[in-house]
């Protein structure tokens, strides 16, 4: 069944159909989540919140981008609040230890392999967040350099330079694990 | 995600131009096993209207900030234009206005 079948089934008021897009599409969600937020509770919490924020406006998706699209907005707009809010509590709280990092040592979520890919997260995670954005997309999602210019509805060429800058600080952040390879 | 994985990661890094397919970091990132479930969950407590988001719970801090802000401007002009005239009746009156045109109330 296609999305937008289960979409008009969901507004005709079956919940089932809602259940099966948000299987569907938590794994494309959770990359990108995480990807910005690490894999913290946090996340958990903007992931959850991204398809009760879907749900409520179902109405106003008119099909006019895919819903993967859809979502993966809805999700990148929450997960950079997030990041806002963040700041604003550490800066609160006068720490010096970065929350997510902080947050990084909960073990509440299921990856297999664990040690590659938090070092990479934590790498991503150290980027500022306009760079981390970027680095999420091209480099967790695969997206290209025009479909994340279209997502984030910035020039192209905001996006390759961002990307370059991202690309060459991972780099500097990842380096000793290669060669220590 | 494995070793490989990693190396491929950073293939992609060192080496933009590869070919996409060839540079998958396999990565493997998911929520808990039950998130459908807490997701339903939140549509059933948002169905019966038990379950105000963060944009709502903001909005009602907004409006009463606002509302004691008024309250608060009220109380000060009274105070200092003329302090003779300040009784509660008037400041209620005049704050029950600016809720008015402010909040909505």
């Amino acid at each position: 069944m296609t999305d937008i079948e289960l979409i008009e089934k969901v507004k005709s008021g079956n919940e089932n159909a809602f259940r099966i897009l948000v299987e569907r599409y938590e794994k494309k969600i959770a990359k990108v989540v995480i990807g910005l937020l690490g894999n913290t509770v946090e996340a958990e919490d903007v992931g959850q919140e991204v398809f009760v924020r879907f749900f409520r406006k179902i109405n106003a998706f008119k099909g006019e981008s895919s819903l993967g699209t859809y979502l993966t907005r809805i999700a990148i707009n929450l997960s950079l609040n997030e990041i806002k809010r963040q700041k604003r509590r550490q800066w609160l709280l006068f720490s010096l230890e970065s929350p997510s990092v902080k947050s990084q040592k909960s073990t509440h979520f299921n990856y297999e392999n664990t040690d590659f890919q938090a070092i990479i997260l934590s790498a991503i995670q150290r980027l500022k967040a306009d760079f981390r954005v970027v680095a999420v997309l091209r480099f967790v999602e695969e997206y290209s350099a025009q479909e994340t210019a279209d997502l984030l509805k910035l020039p192209l060429g905001t996006v390759q330079s961002r990307t370059a800058r991202a690309r060459e600080r991972l780099r500097e952040l990842l380096k000793k694990y290669v060669d220590n390879e | 995600m494995n070793k490989e994985g990693f190396l491929r990661f950073w293939e992609k890094l060192i080496n933009p131009k590869q070919e996409k397919k060839a540079m998958q970091a396999d990565f493997a990132l998911q929520f808990q096993a039950n998130f459908a479930n807490k997701v339903m969950q939140k549509i059933h407590l948002l169905k019966s209207q038990q379950y105000l988001d963060l944009e709502e719970i903001k909005w009602i801090f907004y409006r009463f900030a606002l509302a004691g802000s008024s309250l608060a401007l009220v109380l000060l002009i009274y105070t200092f234009i003329d302090a003779d005239s300040l009784d509660v009746s008037t400041v209620l009156g005049l704050t029950n206005d600016f809720s008015d045109i402010f909040l909505g109330f």
